[in-house]
């Protein structure tokens, strides 16, 4: 009895700060878009016109996001049954989104650019720890080339 | 120079999850049910296989466990234990147990008001317990009770679903450690923990309730048990009132035994058979020597 009430509070917890968190994250994360709307970003090895760019280097940009009591918890019960893990795709979501944004930042040190073969890799770093909670660090790169 | 565009793209295309709140109520409503639904199933199941197991194989699979049940039990007082056993074997033929069905009873000098049938036709019998009894035969009720859950094979139906069901949750969960399973079918603590269903109970009250009074001609003190013990559980809630937590609800049972032995035309107000003289001596040298032995664990009730 007292580990099923246990098991409420985590859920009832996880579900109020990790909604919470999402939706601010969420709201940063289309604001900084708009902001960095310049900053424009191309999975092409290769940028056109090789020639006419004044500079160019490698920008990255990481993030580790974990998922909370209440996601991980669904996401389990999703496990047993199939289908779509709904529950954690917001968090890759906002983790891709944040890495991209991330990355942005640095490129937009150069001045007006844009960054060519981006490539975003996730890894979870929750692995193989028995009750841990799905965390993933997303690894967004590119080659930013500035006029 | 190349023209490119950066076109807003639409929110929720990678995320899905609009309403959280109800997938999870969704999928544990569902997953519930189905578990719920899976383990009533392997539950009847076990109550369908139990009484087909042969009685040899079940006191076989008991065997480990009687020495840890019999140090459980405490210090062996013979003349105790005689008395309790000869009640039993009156009480068990009286009840339909053939002589392939052999009861065995431990008598424990702890103050638990419990007594106990598991696996294998063990019955354990506290000293809590017929210190609270006024009688004989409301002894012999108690002891009834326990002797039907031996002979409707109710621990086997208990340990089999307990058994079951830790292999259904480790198939689901994929948790290779043994540790569920061994809980449920390698710890000698199991044997005193069987629980039974209300159902189960119910039975054995009346096949306790056949054997009373196959062997006293009457039903006298068949309702001390509850009465007795409901009672002082009302006023007294420090003590452990180990079977009445197993046993809940002591009211509907009275009712249920009153109108049986009605039925049957037992009598239930008839001159009872006094416990022996030299009982209550006895248990109090029991206690004593608990006490001495183990210098009186928390284990025992407080008095």
């Amino acid at each position: 009895m007292n580990g099923i009430l246990v098991i409420l509070v985590l859920l009832a917890l996880g579900y109020a700060f990790g909604s919470g968190a999402e939706r601010r994250h969420y709201k940063s994360i289309l604001e900084r878009e708009e902001a960095l709307r310049r900053v424009m970003v191309f999975s092409a090895r290769v940028p056109p016109d090789l020639h006419r760019w004044r500079e160019s280097r490698l920008v990255s940009g990481s993030v580790c996001v974990s998922a909370d009591y209440f996601k991980a918890f669904v996401a389990g019960l999703r496990g047993l049954v199939g289908g779509r893990v709904t529950s954690y795709e917001g968090l890759l979501d906002r983790a891709r989104r944040e890495a991209v944004l991330r990355m942005k930042e640095e490129a937009q040190r150069l001045g007006p650019c844009k960054i060519f073969n981006v490539k975003i890799e996730t890894a979870s770093i929750s692995k193989g720890g028995e009750n841990a909670l799905g965390t993933v660090e997303v690894l967004a790169y590119g080659t930013a080339v500035a006029d | 120079m190349v023209e490119y565009r950066n076109p807003r793209l639409p929110e929720g295309i990678n995320n899905s999850a609009r309403r959280p709140l109800r997938e999870f109520v969704w999928l544990t409503a569902g997953v519930l049910g189905l578990l719920a639904a899976g383990l009533t199933a392997l539950g009847l199941a076990a109550r369908w296989v139990a009484p087909r197991i042969p009685f040899d194989y079940e006191v076989g699979l008991a065997a480990p466990f009687v020495a840890a049940l019999r140090e459980e039990a405490g210090p062996i007082e013979p003349r105790i234990e005689v008395y309790l056993q000869g009640l039993a074997d009156r009480l068990a033929p009286a009840m339909g147990m053939g002589p392939d069905m052999p009861v065995r009873v431990y008598y424990s000098a702890e103050g638990t008001v419990n007594a106990l049938a598991t696996l294998g036709g063990h019955l354990v019998v506290y000293r809590g317990l017929i210190e609270r009894m006024d009688s004989e035969n409301a002894l012999a009720m108690v002891m009834g009770h326990e002797i039907a859950h031996v002979l409707h094979r109710d621990p086997t139906v208990s340990l089999g679903r307990g058994a079951a069901m830790a292999v259904a949750l480790c198939a689901l969960t994929g948790v290779s450690s043994n540790d569920i399973a061994k809980q449920v079918i390698g710890e000698a603590g199991l044997l005193t923990s069987l629980s039974f269903s209300r159902t189960q109970e119910k039975q054995a009250d009346s096949a306790g309730l056949r054997g009373l009074a196959a062997v006293y001609g009457h039903a006298a003190g068949a309702l001390d048990l509850y009465r007795t013990l409901g009672g002082e559980a009302a006023s007294t809630a420090r003590l452990h009132m180990d079977f009445l937590d197993t046993h809940p609800d002591p009211g509907r049972r009275i009712q249920a035994i009153e109108a049986e032995a009605r039925a049957n035309g037992w009598a239930l107000n008839a001159a009872p058979t006094p416990l022996p003289d030299w009982l209550p001596e006895a248990l109090a040298a029991s206690r004593a020597r608990l006490g001495a032995d183990w210098r009186d664990s928390g284990a025992s009730a407080p008095e």
